[in-house]
């Protein structure tokens, strides 16, 4: 995966592109366009589970400087790719 | 002098324990290792709860390998973890198998457990066989800091080298902030 250089305010295009390189990244296939992937569920969607999406909320906890919390309800809102990506925004470089 | 797997009573991590199989665990596990849905990549199991405890009676008497029950601190049992095969520094782990009810981040933490337990026997790098077709699996192990050295017809074979295990523990150290902590049998006290 590039590794994107983040400022404290990553914008909604920085983390969909780095979501869209990483599923490519794990996937091994061509990276989606970011802006697609804004409606869809990592895992009803996107075919991702459980250690999929659980390496995947370490590797934004890397990138972003956020904490996904451990709830069993937040993780399953984060599911959805749209509320992830607010997430990050909310509460990224804190 | 070559570590050796021995069995803790109990290594308590931050919000799961391993505890030592023991006999009264044969439903359970064998409730896992019949799930076909999570446990398909594993080798098959006999459907006989007889030979589940048969075969936890023979583990209780085997001084070669360790076999935990994974469990949150409210003692609900999770899943199943095993060290066996020791090696010189390296070991095997494998027979992982999860719930469908383990909370998100469990697997992540009892990998990291396996890892920090190994080390604290003596063991430096880890082997791992991983079904071809558990790419969720291996993709897991890689994302950890595995590197695949070979294969197999079935399997991926994986080696975990001191950097890799590093690397891993890093990465994952906001789970475990203090380690783990080994209550050993009171007759296997150093």
């Amino acid at each position: 995966v590039e590794v994107l250089i983040m400022t404290d305010s990553a914008t909604r295009a920085d983390i969909l592109t780095f979501l869209a390189e990483a599923l490519a990244a794990r996937d091994g296939s061509d990276a989606r366009r970011p802006e697609s992937l804004e409606g869809l569920h990592l895992v009803g969607d996107l075919g991702m589970d459980s250690l999929d999406t659980v390496s995947l909320f370490f590797d934004i906890e890397e990138q972003f400087s956020v904490r996904i919390p451990e709830g069993e309800i937040a993780p399953l809102q984060l599911l959805q790719v749209g509320n992830l990506v607010n997430y990050i925004q909310e509460h990224g470089s804190e | 002098v070559n570590p050796r797997l021995r069995k803790a009573e109990f290594v308590r991590g931050r919000t799961l324990a391993f505890r030592n199989a023991r006999v009264e665990d044969a439903p359970f596990i064998l409730s896992l290792r019949t799930n076909r849905s999570i446990a398909r990549y594993l080798a098959r199991t006999s459907e006989h709860l007889s030979d589940q405890i048969d075969w936890l009676n023979r583990y209780a008497h085997d001084e070669q390998q360790c076999y935990f029950i994974i469990e949150d601190l409210d003692r609900r049992q999770l899943g199943t973890v095993r060290l066996y095969d020791a090696d010189g520094v390296t070991f095997t782990w494998g027979s992982w198998i999860m719930c469908d009810e383990a909370p998100t981040f469990a697997a992540v933490e009892s990998m990291a457990m396996v890892y920090l337990y190994a080390k604290q026997l003596g063991f430096a790098r880890a082997a791992i066989d991983v079904r071809r077709g558990n790419r969720s699996v291996w993709r897991f192990h890689e994302w950890f800091g595995a590197q695949r050295i070979g294969e197999t017809e079935l399997d991926y074979l994986y080696l975990v080298t001191p950097e890799g295990i590093e690397s891993g523990l890093g990465r994952t150290q906001r789970l475990l902030p203090e380690g783990i902590t080994i209550t050993w049998p009171s007759s296997d006290e150093v």
